[in-house]
């Protein structure tokens, strides 16, 4: 099975040491690879494309043109992804205090902007920046709660060190995968559960909605919450349907909802009933066009009038995009010493800020090994992947960024961990990615749901994990 | 001068309309050159108002009404006392003094959503170019120097001409087409100064002109738009580039914010028919000597909208995250 499978300290690898050697927390999973020949891990890999397309796992890809909108299923690859107990204790313990600083900043920024009068972040970077909501200011919100999910993504350098390459305070997707995942791995490797103690998903979505819950107003005994959906053209559609049917709340979409004296309810056969807790995936510029967006179809008009009466709940808060910027990004790791007076427990990618001068002229001599981000001050999209541009297009590039240095951020390129994976020429290390999810409610322990999302690079050489870019997933095991 | 001011705006419908929301934002505010001695606000169908202040401190109504109506009448009454004259204000700054604060990073940081683009507000090359032409800071020797000399250009480059322009005119299309209404001359405005580096606010208020006129207005509405720079060692003065003036008493502001986005006066929404007419009706008096000053204005704009649902926005509505 692993005759070709190659491994080279210029990457992590997931399963072997550079001497060869299996790590052990993957011994089991190797050795049952080494039963198997290729053809019987392919009738198991085929089965699985079957049943989830019969399942409807299904994600949208657009291609610019709304007639021309594909479904696709992600491609789910059987070999998992395992991360052992102390490994996922540095994660957990990681990603509970980025959240949670960056929860205390967003309460900052929407309030006293503390930490924009004693100079810690520029104060130009919050007001100028497009996620920032002038309307979010002096506002409060339920429990003190900005971000009660968030998804944090994380990398690994060539030594195995864990990076945080972006933080998801706004809607982050994903979350349905690990339990799809799960579901057709025990499918696929059934012996494998009885052999491993892997820490089940089991109370992920429990503690979702009980952080939901603690947020409705007056702290009401038996809330209604529903997910509000931009509806099945969406491209996370599979998602909305399943975390709603999973967590027993009920899906809605903008025109489900209306506003009474500034109050949220939903029209039901019943007749209306009121709603205390909005788990929306509707982007903030949509959500209320009487607030927002005006030209937006698929929001409540006064839901920000419902929601400044303190009548309603919105999860995540309106405004977060401000803390996952990534001109905010770099600043993270001083935030976690502003707020917390702690030391960060998992560290940034190293981000040069290329308004900077002095970090300016660095990036653009060392231009084929960055890679240059537009941030969102500006909302484009640019970016430069040095490695892999052309001379041409690294000039061109260079000449943006004198221009406009304030647009942009770079970073060296990272090395990507690989895993085995499954492809036509038989296993092969792949790059991968992992972003663990991170529930908050009021007055609870911040939780990690125990795994997350693995985003593995199918393409040789890749490192772009996003679903559509061909990127597909892993199941992600935590060793308890 | 002390004025009484009732605003009163009437939507009529071609057929009964319901779930109506609304945000207004027609409260004078107070200042160095005003006081806002007594505000209120009714409507008719009652509803009960929800008020709050934004992040700019206007004030801000927000009311539903979710019975079916054919008319929705909104009418405000504010009692303020102007000054006379903009107190004279001349910088004790040295130009070098006036530059170094403005190019100071303190500086841009605490102005710096007043030195932003923003929809309304391009700050491209061609902003850029004619900026360097009328308003170039070490030319004429002082900030508040130029802001009165890009008011006067203004007034004299562009022509007042209704209708010229919409509603989603910008700064650049204004600099094109070198005409348009208040609304795009207070965004050109605020334009050429940002591009100076002068943090400049966009104004809401009122302008009473009817009684200068003999009771024929030159301008449709009492309802005017100006701007606000920040000018170092003085701090935020008003210009007003349709009139090439100063303020004085005939100046009443509501709000101010980036651009028109912020202070939409009536912002709202509803389901149901078209809006047949919107009518808005400024009454104005002196309180000392009960002169009216009455101007009155209908128009078939609305700032309203039917509301329908379609696939398009759905589709982009959640970013990839």
């Amino acid at each position: 099975m692993f005759r070709n499978y190659s491994i080279s300290p210029e990457y992590y690898d997931e399963m072997f040491e550079n001497s060869g050697n299996v790590r052990g927390h993957y011994s089991g999973i190797y050795s049952r690879l080494l039963q198997m020949n290729s053809r019987q891990l392919s009738e198991r890999h085929q089965a699985i494309y079957r049943q989830m397309i019969k399942q409807g796992i299904t994600f949208t890809l657009y291609s610019g043109n709304d007639q021309e909108m594909l479904e696709r299923t992600i491609p789910f690859d059987p070999i998992p992804r395992i991360v052992s107990a102390q490994e996922w204790e540095i994660i957990e313990s990681g990603v509970i205090q980025r959240v949670k600083a960056l929860n205390c900043f967003l309460r900052d920024i929407y309030h006293e902007q503390r930490v924009l009068k004693d100079g810690v972040v520029p104060r130009s970077m919050i007001v100028a920046n497009a996620y920032f909501r002038p309307e979010m200011m002096h506002m409060e919100v339920p429990g003190g709660v900005y971000i009660p999910f968030s998804g944090i993504d994380l990398i690994r350098d060539e030594h195995g060190f864990y990076y945080v390459l972006e933080d998801n305070l706004r809607t982050p997707s994903g979350i349905s995968y690990l339990y799809k995942n799960r579901l057709l791995m025990r499918q696929l490797f059934p012996e494998l559960f009885t052999q491993y103690n892997i820490r089940s998903l089991s109370q992920g979505l429990n503690q979702f909605l009980a952080a939901l819950r603690s947020l409705a107003p007056d702290h009401k005994a038996n809330p209604r919450v529903v997910l509000l959906t931009p509806g099945s053209y969406n491209s996370a559609y599979f998602e909305h349907t399943f975390l709603a049917r999973e967590m027993g709340i009920d899906l809605v979409e903008g025109q489900d909802l209306k506003i009474v004296n500034h109050k949220v309810y939903m029209k039901t056969l019943q007749g209306l009933q009121q709603v205390d807790v909005i788990y929306r995936r509707i982007d903030d510029d949509f959500l209320d066009p009487v607030c927002f967006r005006s030209d937006s179809v698929i929001g409540v008009p006064g839901l920000m009038s419902a929601y400044r009466a303190g009548n309603v709940a919105i999860a995540n808060a309106p405004g977060t995009g401000v803390a996952d910027d990534k001109a905010i990004y770099s600043f993270v790791p001083e935030l976690i010493r502003y707020y917390l007076g702690e030391k960060p427990i998992l560290q940034n990618v190293p981000t040069y800020l290329v308004e900077n001068a002095g970090q300016r002229e660095y990036v653009l001599a060392n231009l084929p090994k960055m890679v240059v981000k537009e941030t969102s001050l500006s909302g484009g999209y640019g970016m430069l992947i040095g490695p892999h541009a052309g001379e041409q297009e690294r000039a061109e590039f260079a000449a943006k960024i004198r221009q406009t240095p304030e647009r942009y951020i770079a970073q060296p390129t990272i090395r990507l961990s690989r895993v085995p994976c499954i492809t036509n020429e038989g296993l092969a290390p792949r790059h991968v990615d992992l972003r663990p999810y991170v529930v908050m409610g009021a007055g609870q322990p911040v939780q990690v749901v125990p795994g997350g999302l693995t985003r593995v690079a199918l393409k040789h050489g890749s490192l772009v994990v996003n679903s559509s870019q061909g990127g597909g997933s892993k199941d992600t095991w935590v060793l308890a | 001068m002390k004025l009484e001011i009732n605003h009163t705006t009437r939507y009529s419908y071609f057929d009964d309309v319901t779930d109506s929301i609304n945000e207004v934002r027609l409260t004078p505010r107070t200042n160095y050159r005003q006081a806002c001695y007594h505000h209120s606000i009714v409507t008719d169908p009652l509803t009960s108002l929800f008020s709050y202040e934004d992040f700019f401190g206007n004030r801000v109504y927000s009311f539903s009404v979710t019975k079916p109506h054919k008319e929705l009448t909104i009418k405000t009454h504010s009692i303020v006392v102007t000054q006379e004259q903009e107190p004279k204000s001349e910088s004790m700054l040295l130009l070098t003094d006036e530059l170094a604060m403005l190019r100071d990073a303190r500086f841009k940081n605490r102005y710096a959503e007043f030195l932003q683009a923003t929809a309304y507000v391009d700050l491209n090359a061609s902003i850029r170019e004619y900026a360097g032409e009328v308003a170039n800071i070490t030319q004429v020797g002082s900030v508040y120097d130029t802001v009165r000399g890009v008011t006067a250009r203004i007034y004299q480059d562009f022509s007042y001409q209704p209708g010229a322009t919409s509603l989603a005119t910008t700064a650049k299309d204004t600099l094109s087409l070198k005409r348009g209404v208040c609304q795009d001359f207070a965004h050109l405005m605020l334009a050429l100064c940002r591009v100076q580096g002068i943090p400049a606010r966009y104004i809401s208020g009122y302008h009473f002109v009817g009684d200068l006129q003999g009771g024929h207005a030159d301008f449709k509405q009492a309802s005017h738009a100006w701007v606000e720079a920040f000018i170092p060692g003085i701090g935020w003065l008003g210009f007003d580039p349709t009139n090439n003036g100063t303020m004085n008493w005939r100046y009443v502001k509501l709000g101010h914010g980036r651009d028109y986005n912020d202070i939409v006066p009536i912002k709202g929404v509803y389901s149901g028919a078209g809006c047949s007419k919107m009518e808005v009706i400024v009454d104005v008096r002196k309180i000392e000597d009960e002169t009216c000053l009455s101007q009155s204005v209908s128009t078939g704009d609305s700032n309203l909208r039917a509301y329908q649902a379609g696939p398009a926005t759905r589709a982009i509505a959640e970013a990839a995250q």
